[in-house]
């Protein structure tokens, strides 16, 4: 701990912050490209420059580290000049084509054209151009728009663990390819779009689907394993349109894998059952939901023994509360790859678990049992509850007399349910799920219920009779 | 608010009030130019920033709309619906552009916004119809107007 003097106001900063930290702390933000928290310190886009008492030359924000008494200027007119000399340089070369470009509204390029360049353009000069290289599933490149800050570089060697992308060649020419123009295989491509400042990262999956400024935000967590990784959710009108991750230093610091990337898909399938569908003579038909209420109801109240089984992909506050409306159930937990969490392991260096379900701990927690120890024979009733993503275990329906769903389904899973009654998935509720580590997190509904889904605490109190909840 | 005027002793009478009407009538039908034309056969000259019916324009063949949404996104009334896709020839491009036109507030913002001059508001101004028109792009590309 200690003070420095930036921009004539005494700012404190903590051990090791270098000056682009302890000003954003004080609320200024130093304009930077290079610079990323989560990645080793290069200085060499040179957008970070301040002036500092006693040195001779402007320094780099992002390499330098505070000291204490140290009097730093990010606002002086050298300062200035330099800035935007350095932004006039990246532009000789830019193709400006922000019409077309998926980063235009996020773009550190845009901002600080907008703060720290002149308004005009002194070259007439030909730009470069570079035929774009194939990056793979994931990552559309646009050379033409590289600003060579090498985040990219650093987040394959640092992050993802492989070392396929490079720099070949020098100045005015630099261009960052992969190795042998191979593809990236990495499991946390998805990132590269996010290290990159411009817009010449981008994800294919979410390519021209949306001007980011249509956007809402909404912050979530994850529900693509059991790391629980926190996350920005972006939807416009209802549809979600890419996940993004949020800094959590104790879970996921600043990434997400692309499985949780992209995994949301699945929530806005054509194929998800949004309307309460009836077992009638054969195959599923869409039915009213108090027909599908009542129908859940009768069946509850005649069995004589019921297990609910819940995907491991249900919030706490939904097992809670299945627990406590149907006291009579005994309860089972699925997750895809594992049987218990005590199987749950690392899947990599970073951040990947094995455990392909976010809430096994939470339920475990609440009295859930293996899945293993199920015994469909033993039961007239099971209630199966999915929470999204895990698929339930192939024909579970055909196992036991009755089944009746609960939660998210796709057509082709429904054959062999008796009711099912469709619920929201993750994105479109609230609740909470318990990583690996017994960290609890609470994250909110981004979206509303697509479809006819309701939640499932309306299911439960609306049609189960008060007898069923009085049982226990 | 009602003021109320006081009335005259003659104008009470009205006789030379309706009289002086009447002048005035007489005077405008025998002296006064027409300013009724014979429309259709006749057409009034429009200023050319008159803000009429849409189109794209198109360079060679090829809309220069590049689907940057930025007219969507200044359009007061919310009434350009655009899709955007990839194919060979443009990285960028329009896969659908609708205008519901009976939205438009015909402010030309679309036309000011556009870093590609594709959106255009062309002079004509019958746009009549038989029913709801929604312009597509197909309809949206043919060339009207010279602006
Ligand atoms: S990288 Fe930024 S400045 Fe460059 S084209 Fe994309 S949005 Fe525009
Ligand atoms: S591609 Fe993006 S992250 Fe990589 S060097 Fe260029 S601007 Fe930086
Ligand atoms: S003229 Fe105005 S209201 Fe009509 S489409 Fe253009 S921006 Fe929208
Ligand atoms: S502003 Fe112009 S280029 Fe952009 S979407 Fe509209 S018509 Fe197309
Ligand atoms: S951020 Fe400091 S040199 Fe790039």
């Amino acid at each position: 701990m200690g003070t420095i003097t930036f921009n004539g106001k005494e700012i404190p900063f903590d051990e090791g912050d270098n000056i682009i930290e302890a000003a954003k702390k004080a609320g200024t933000e130093i304009p930077h490209y290079c610079y990323h928290p989560g990645l080793s310190i290069v200085a060499q886009c040179r957008m970070c420059l301040v002036e500092i008492e006693g040195a001779r030359k402007l320094a780099t924000a992002c390499s330098t580290p505070c000291n204490n008494g140290m009097v730093v200027s990010s606002e002086s007119p050298t300062v200035k000049e330099a800035v935007s000399g350095v932004q006039e340089f990246l532009l000789l070369n830019h193709p400006l084509d922000c019409p077309i470009c998926d980063q235009a509204g996020e773009c550190s390029l845009q901002e600080y054209s907008l703060k720290h360049a002149a308004s005009d353009c002194r070259t007439d000069l030909n730009r470069r151009t570079y035929i774009d290289i194939d990056m793979g599933p994931s990552i559309k490149k646009n050379m033409n728009r590289c600003i060579h800050c090498t985040r990219c570089i650093r987040y394959c060697n640092e992050v993802g663990d492989i070392y396929e992308m490079v720099a070949l060649q020098r100045g005015n020419n630099t261009e960052i390819v992969t190795v042998d123009d191979k593809p990236l295989m990495t499991a946390y491509s998805g990132g590269l779009a996010d290290v990159c400042p411009v817009g010449s990262l981008t994800t294919k999956d979410f390519r021209f689907s949306k001007r980011v400024w249509y956007l809402r935000r909404n912050d979530s967590i994850c529900d693509g394993c059991s790391k629980g990784c926190n996350i920005t959710v972006s939807h416009e009108k209802n549809l979600v349109f890419r996940l993004e991750p949020r800094e959590n230093q104790e879970i996921n610091k600043w990434w997400m894998c692309d499985e949780g990337r992209y995994g949301f898909h699945f929530a806005q399938s054509p194929s998800r059952v949004l309307a309460p569908a009836v077992k009638g003579g054969g195959s599923m038909e869409s039915a009213q939901w108090s027909e599908a209420g009542a129908r859940f109801n009768d069946l509850v109240v005649g069995a004589q023994s019921i297990a609910v089984v819940a995907s491991a992909d249900i919030t706490n506050e939904e097992a809670d509360l299945l627990k406590s409306s149907l006291p009579k159930a005994e309860l089972y937990s699925y997750s895809p790859s594992v049987d218990s969490s005590s199987e749950d392991k690392a899947l990599d260096h970073l951040i990947r678990r094995k455990d392909k379900s976010p809430n096994l701990k939470g339920l475990e927690g609440r009295g859930y049992s293996a899945f293993s120890k199920f015994n469909p024979s033993k039961f007239n009733l099971v209630v199966y509850a999915s929470g999204g993503k895990v698929r339930p275990p192939y024909g579970i329906a055909k196992l036991s007399e009755t089944t009746v769903g609960l939660g998210v389904f796709l057509k082709e899973e429904v054959d062999g349910f008796d009711v099912i009654l469709p619920g929201p998935s993750w994105l479109e509720k609230e609740g909470s799920f318990t990583n690996y580590d017994e960290i609890n997190q609470h994250f909110g509904q981004a979206i509303r219920p697509i479809g006819l889904a309701k939640p499932m605490s309306v299911v439960l109190s609306k049609y189960l009779a008060d007898s069923v909840w009085q049982a226990g | 608010m009602l003021i109320k005027r006081e009335t005259g002793f003659l104008q009470r009478f009205y006789l030379l009030e309706v009289m002086k009407g009447l002048f005035i009538t007489t005077k405008n039908w025998l002296f006064s130019k027409n300013i009724t034309i014979q429309y259709p056969e006749q057409r009034r000259k429009y200023s050319p920033l008159f803000r009429g019916q849409h189109y794209i324009k198109t360079t060679n063949g090829v809309e220069n709309c590049t689907a940057c949404m930025l007219c969507p996104t200044v359009c007061p009334a919310d009434c350009i619906h655009i899709e955007a896709g990839e194919r060979a020839d443009k990285e960028k491009f329009p896969v659908r552009f609708e205008i519901d036109i009976l939205r438009c507030c015909f402010c030309g913002y679309c036309e000011e916004a556009c870093p590609k001059d594709a959106i255009k508001l062309s002079g004509i101004y019958e746009m009549a119809d038989y029913e709801r028109r929604v312009y597509d792009k197909n309809f949206l590309l043919i060339q009207r107007g010279s602006k």
